[in-house]
């Protein structure tokens, strides 16, 4: 039978820690988002801001397939391509860099209204603030995962930060999934 | 270890450029857009905020974190074992005790802090007419009194479970020791914002800082407020992930939920909550940041906000965060008697299923905060329901606590006397919810000291109470001394006797009409000599604070060696050398037994044997603290 | 001996029993004379009050009683070869309920059982105690077991005896306490007809205050007194883990009795919430800090709340600024004010007393938020009659009074004093006409366009020193006549 000290420090022990608590982190930040949800049908139950359905139809194509890109990359590494991995990984980023590019950069300065202009403006540039902001995290964490890949310091049988990014990826791609509809498609516009 | 080493005052001394610097990037940045370049208080957030990360930096707390993002490894954290005697505690620490400590020296700090402002206030209020405070000098230390206290508790209740939950799994530390490092000193930064408040001209909308009160008042402090907050807040975040993951991992072989500490079941429905529930005063504190600075609409009806907004989200964590401040409390009440009945802890299933079910009730009754705020009226009636609910749960252990005591073999050194008045607070406490949960009678006493009378009565009785229990009985084991028993009893009674004049008092006064919140009050109420009454206790119940704080310091450095396991207690932290410092197990235990079999001859809970093998007064000599 | 040895060492089992319930019995063993001898010692110890609920010989028959019988007691014959002790032992380990196993042998030396019980030993240590088993030669050794510590049966007189003496101090304390609660003066004069309700579930909070208080204060002072600990006694007190019964039981009266006070509340909320097909309307009218109350049906605006006796009045409630929130604490009922057009709320409120009262704001809502009361009078029919006939008459001519009953209605006075005495706002005394310096460094004269600016545009010229608070909707709210009356009033104080 492993001693407790042999069994808690284990590459395995240590991995499924930091899985569950990755878990719980978004749990929790999964109850900001749900907030922010709520919040806007609070207010606005059937309106919705008048945006650029073009521009939120590409952006959200943009992270979804981001989302696709590094399921592949963690796939890959899952059976120790780093090759694969380091491509896939290079593509979430940018498709990442280009969602940001998309709202941060294209939508709010052509949206119909300023942030401080009303309270619809103000849920509009909150949500998709928090989100972008959630999303440049996840950029910076995934810039962190590809260089450390090209050191060559993840394996087949250690890689556990690439899942951890993916799970994080994922996660603010699904709340996109939400966040979407919500604000474009959801709702009388006004 | 020179000072400015110290993790404390390395971090102020990075706070202080990283804010200049915030402030001038925020200039620039407003310059480059077009924007005057000075408006104090959108330029003074982000310094503040620039000068929070700038104080984790120094504090040199993340350094692990950003070795392994450039791809080094650090499997073990370092510990930086140069700070000795007290100035240890001012200088970052991985190991959970000492974080512990951290966290509860703090805690008292500002508490002290917070019970200042209320002496302050409580003079004011023994009189009527308005004798010394401005109106709105008063609004903002009730406000601050409200808000430091609060996170005070928080901090008080992090020590608890960061110091006892490790020791009583059988875990050498947490799961992400540099995590509950940052957790701790994420807590400095906010504690600095909340009280620069106080100079940026004060808060005074009340702790709970409702717009539109808060988004009117053109005072900074306001911001300084709600992003002290969010700090704590984040702290409060971290620290359950934290130890939901502690509690879940790391117990020792043998130990199943259901032969866990009582006290780990109640630190792990506590965690669930803080884990989820904070986020959403973030978030609508963050929504009046919003509209404060950016100008934004949230809670301006004429542009389509609506104020009640707030009120839900605000108190849908609020609500269940006083459930955060009183189950570890209400833990260790059940964790405690055991010990001084002799006797096992009458239905510990029970027990430990009734924190859960207090946590979770408890996130759906919030908006009986606002059964007066024009919320739909039909809604109302569901959650006095749900309210009056949590009473079952929160009676199984009234129960239980008396099932245990009940034939027993009482001793009554200083915890189980804390412990016993804890009870019969926090009774009182809750016995005043019922009329504040039913409608009707709520539209009376809401907003009254009816409400203050209710709230203090259950934070005294599920926090302080027993946090001075935990204090006193776990002392032996922290420091390896014995504090004063004379000066324990002193304080107790102090301490019981004025809050329960306090208590009773305050209640009437709001039942006759006396509002909250009010720096000066109406003679024709007839209330003069209650406020006078409940000023002389709240002096009397801080005097026993003073008590127990003097007691606890001069004993850690004076007071008597202290034998092996005093109390006699089953529990593992007890069965190694006390003081406990650095390696919690050299040898991981496994449970043979229940935790709470007193009674049951030749039953032991864990390998390390039971009461008749409490190993002798240990030799190790304690660490460079007894200077 | 060795039956002797039985006796005793079973009966000091049967005090070991946690539960107060019947100790149940199995017996596992192939020799039925071992299996039937044992049973009869128990059957003629009726005190033990034990019960044999199976006899097996196998160990299959063992874990299936086991599972089906749930005996709290099992005694195994140590010396059949038919019953493998070892792998009952085993399997045995394996299972969660409570369970005591005593090993007995009737072999010569064998004149100690082995108890055996299921909690004190991990799985770990049971391999070590069975090879100890395998190299004794039939002396198989005691768990250590103390006697001095053995605690005392507690016998059933004594329990009732405790309950009833504590019973007693519990019912002599809900009779004080509910003496306390109802002659202590803890509610104001009941004023409206919805505070009957509303008084009437107090008192039935009350009343279970005092029965919850007293209940567990009672048992916990008994406790303290009654259950000390004596003197030099370093033993533990009785092995009590818990009732299942009980706790089901106070699970539940409590919860129907919440789901009782939830419904009855609720009634009583429906109860002053009851609409009057034809009440009185009024709009109340919340500022920072003062209150205004308009009467649409006479086109009345006052200062003071005047209400006739015995008639529903409909409150509209809203604010111009924060959230304030109307409380006659004789009325009872309470309602914030909130800002916005959209964000009124109603307040019904019956006065059945005339007298003299005051709305007191109850949300904070800045500084004198303390001081932000108004009178209210609840008059006979007659006298409200008199009273909307004088409101009523004639405007003055005077545009100077005029002037004064608007900076009354609208809250100008709770910022700005007219006798030179510093408030919120700068003072009125000898303003008109003067020259002041404004917060961005520029001065004015204090003349009627400055005046009218002020009023239209709050908030763009304020003297300096002062915070701007000016209510941001107040010049929507008055009209140019008004605004000159204003200006003719603040003029004339000189």
């Amino acid at each position: 039978m492993t001693t407790q000290v042999e069994a808690h420090s284990g590459y395995k022990y240590k991995s499924d820690s930091n899985r569950l608590g990755l878990w719980l982190f978004i749990i929790s930040d999964a109850f900001v988002f749900g907030g922010l949800l709520v919040s806007r049908f609070y207010l606005f139950a059937g309106e919705r801001p008048e945006l650029n359905q073009w521009l939120g139809v590409i952006v959200t194509f943009v992270l979804l397939t981001s989302s696709f890109f590094m399921y592949r990359a963690d796939t890959d590494i899952s059976y120790g391509n780093v090759k694969g991995f380091t491509r896939n990984i290079l593509v979430t980023l940018i498709l990442g860099i280009l969602f940001l590019i998309g709202v941060v950069g294209l939508e709010w300065p052509t949206a119909p209204f300023s942030a401080g202009e009303n309270a619809m403006s103000s849920i509009f540039f909150t949500m998709t603030g928090m989100h972008a902001l959630h999303v440049l995290s996840g950029v910076i964490f995934l810039y962190i995962v590809y260089r450390n890949g090209k050191k060559g310091l993840y394996s087949k049988e250690r890689h556990f930060p690439v899942e951890a990014a993916a799970i994080y990826w994922h996660f603010v791609d699904v709340v996109w999934v939400f966040f979407y509809p919500a604000l474009y498609l959801m709702g009388n516009p006004v | 270890m020179r000072f400015y080493k110290l993790s404390l005052f390395r971090g102020l001394g990075f706070m202080l450029v990283g804010t200049f610097i915030g402030v001038v990037i925020t200039i620039l940045i407003r310059l480059l857009i077009g924007l005057p370049a000075w408006n104090a208080e959108p330029i003074l957030v982000v310094g503040a905020l620039f000068g929070a990360i700038a104080f984790m930096f120094g504090t040199r707390v993340m350094d692990d974190w950003f070795k392994w993002a450039r791809g080094i490894d650090t499997p073990e954290p370092a510990e930086d074992s140069e700070a000795e005697g007290w100035k240890r505690f001012i200088h970052v620490s991985f190991d959970h005790k000492v974080i512990g400590i951290q966290y509860g020296l703090t805690s008292i700090l500002i508490l002290s802090v917070a019970g200042l402002f209320a002496m302050i206030f409580r003079t004011e209020l023994a009189q009527p007419g308005l004798q010394f405070l401005t109106p709105d000098g008063f609004n903002t230390l009730i406000s601050l009194h409200g808000i430091v206290n609060i996170g005070g508790i928080l901090l008080g209740v992090a020590a608890m479970a960061n110091y006892l939950v490790p020791l009583m799994i059988g875990a050498n530390d947490m799961a992400f020791p540099r995590l509950n490092a940052f957790a701790y000193w994420i807590n400095i930064p906010a504690i600095v914002m909340l009280l620069s408040t106080i100079l940026l001209g004060g808060v005074d909308a009340g702790w709970t800082g409702y717009p539109p009160l808060s988004e009117n008042l053109a005072k900074i402090g306001f911001s300084m407020f709600f992003l002290g907050v969010y700090l704590i807040g984040l702290s409060s975040i971290l620290g359950g992930l934290n130890l939901i993951t502690t509690i879940i991992r790391m117990r020792a072989p043998g130990m199943s939920y259901f032969r866990m500490p009582i006290f780990v079941w109640s630190t792990l429905a506590t965690m669930i909550i803080s884990l989820t529930a904070t986020q959403l005063i973030g978030l609508s504190f963050q929504m009046v940041l919003f509209d404060r600075v950016f100008g934004m609409d949230f809670f301006n009806p004429n542009q389509g906000g609506n104020v009640l907004l707030f009120q839900n989200l605000f108190w849908f964590y609020s609500h269940p965060a006083v459930y955060v401040f009183v189950l570890p409390g209400l833990g260790i009440i059940s964790e405690l008697l055991p010990v001084f009945s002799r006797k096992p802890l009458f239905g510990y299933r029970w027990v430990a299923l009734s924190s859960m079910a207090i946590a979770l009730v408890g996130f759906f009754v919030w908006a009986h905060h606002m059964f007066t705020s024009g919320m739909a009226d039909f809604l109302r009636v569901p959650f006095t329901y749900s309210t009056l609910l949590v009473a079952v749960p929160t009676g199984i252990k009234f129960f239980s606590w008396t099932g245990t005591i009940w034939r027993g073999k009482l001793s009554f050194q200083t915890p189980m006397l804390y412990v016993l008045g804890a009870i019969s607070i926090f009774l009182l406490g809750g016995l005043s919810g019922p009329p504040n949960a039913t409608v009707a009678t709520d539209l009376h006493i809401h907003d009254t000291y009816f409400i203050v009378g209710h709230f203090h009565a259950t934070m005294f009785g599920g926090y302080l109470f027993p946090f001075v229990a935990a204090a006193y009985f776990w002392f032996p084991l922290i420091t390896g001394r014995m504090y004063s028993e004379r000066w324990g009893k002193i304080g107790f009674w102090l301490m019981l006797i004025g809050f329960y004049f306090q208590s009773l008092f305050q209640m009437q006064t709001g039942l006759l009409g006396m509002r909250r919140r009010i720096a000066d009050y109406d003679p024709a109420l007839g209330v003069d000599f209650q406020q006078l009454v409940v000023s002389i206790a709240g002096f009397v119940v801080g005097l026993g604070l003073l008590v127990f704080i003097t007691n606890i310091l001069v004993s850690a450095k004076r007071g008597q060696v202290a034998e092996q396991n005093p109390w006699r207690s089953r529990s593992p932290e007890w069965y190694i050398p006390t003081p406990v410092w650095g390696h919690n197990y050299e040898k991981p235990f496994e449970v043979v037994g229940e935790p709470y079999d007193y009674g049951l001859e030749g039953s032991d809970y864990t390998s390390l044997g039971g009461v008749a093998d409490t190993p002798a007064d240990s030799a190790v000599p304690e660490p460079a603290a007894a200077d | 001996m060795g039956i002797r040895n039985v006796k005793t060492n079973l009966s000091s089992l049967t005090t070991m029993n946690s539960s107060p319930d019947q100790l149940r019995v199995l017996i596992a063993s192939s020799h039925p004379l071992f299996a039937q001898g044992i049973s009869s010692l128990l059957e003629k110890r009726p005190e033990m009050d034990t019960e044999v609920v199976g006899m097996v010989s196998t160990i299959d028959e063992a874990m299936d009683a086991l599972k089906n019988l749930h005996p709290d007691l099992v005694i195994v014959d140590y010396d059949d070869d038919q019953v493998n002790r070892e792998e009952f032992l085993a399997r045995f380990v394996e299972g969660e309920g409570r369970l005591r196993v005593v090993l007995f042998s009737l072999k010569e030396g064998g004149d100690e059982a082995i108890v055996y019980d299921r909690r004190t030993m991990a799985a770990s240590q049971i391999e070590d105690w069975l090879d100890g088993l395998s190299q004794r030669t039939g002396e198989p050794e005691p768990l250590p077991v103390e006697p001095d510590e053995t605690p005392e049966q507690p016998k059933r007189r004594d329990s009732m005896r405790h309950l009833i003496l504590a019973g007693l101090l519990v019912a002599v304390l809900i009779v004080g306490s509910y003496f306390l609660l109802t002659t202590i003066e803890l509610l104001p004069e009941q004023a409206s007809l919805q505070a009957k309700p509303i008084d009437d579930l107090f008192r039935l909070d009350f009343i279970a205050i005092a029965v919850l208080f007293s209940l567990i204060i009672g048992l916990m002072v008994y406790s303290i007194v009654v259950f000390r600990r004596r003197k030099g006694d370093e033993t533990d007190g009785p092995h009590i883990e818990g009732n299942s019964r009980l706790e089901v039981v106070w699970t539940l009266v409590p919860l129907l009795f919440v789901l009782f006070l939830a419904y009855y509340g609720s009634v009583a909320l429906g109860k002053t919430t009851a609409a009057d097909p034809q009440p009185l309307r009024m709009d109340v009218i919340g500022t920072q800090w003062s209150w205004r109350f308009e009467y649409p049906a006479y086109g009345i605006i006052s200062t003071e709340m005047v209400m006739p006796v015995n008639k529903q009045a409909l409150l509209n409630l809203s604010s111009t600024d924060v959230i304030h929130s109307f409380w006659v604490p004789e009325f009872r009922v309470k309602q914030d004010l909130l800002p916005g057009e959209d964000f009124e709320r109603e307040l019904r409120v019956t006065p059945i007393e005339v007298g003299e009262y005051k709305v007191r704001c109850a949300e904070l809502c800045g500084r004198n938020h303390y001081d932000m009361l108004a009178p209210v009078k609840v008059l006979s029919q007659a006298d409200f009659d008199a009273w909307v006939e004088a409101q009523t008459g004639p405007v003055s001519d005077d545009p100077v009074l005029r002037g004064q009953a608007v900076t009354q209605q609208y809250g100008c006075l709770a910022c700005h004093s007219t006798d030179g005495s510093e408030m919120a706002g700068p003072t009125w005394l000898g303003v008109y006409g003067s020259q002041e310096a404004l917060n961005d460094g520029t001065s004015v004269t204090v003349d009627r366009e400055y005046i009218i600016k002020s009023i239209r545009e709050p908030g763009i010229q304020i003297v300096a020193g002062f915070q701007n608070i000016m209510p941001a909707g107040i010049g929507a709210d008055l009209t140019d006549e008004q605004i000159e009356d204003v200006i003719a009033f603040i003029e004339s104080l000189q």
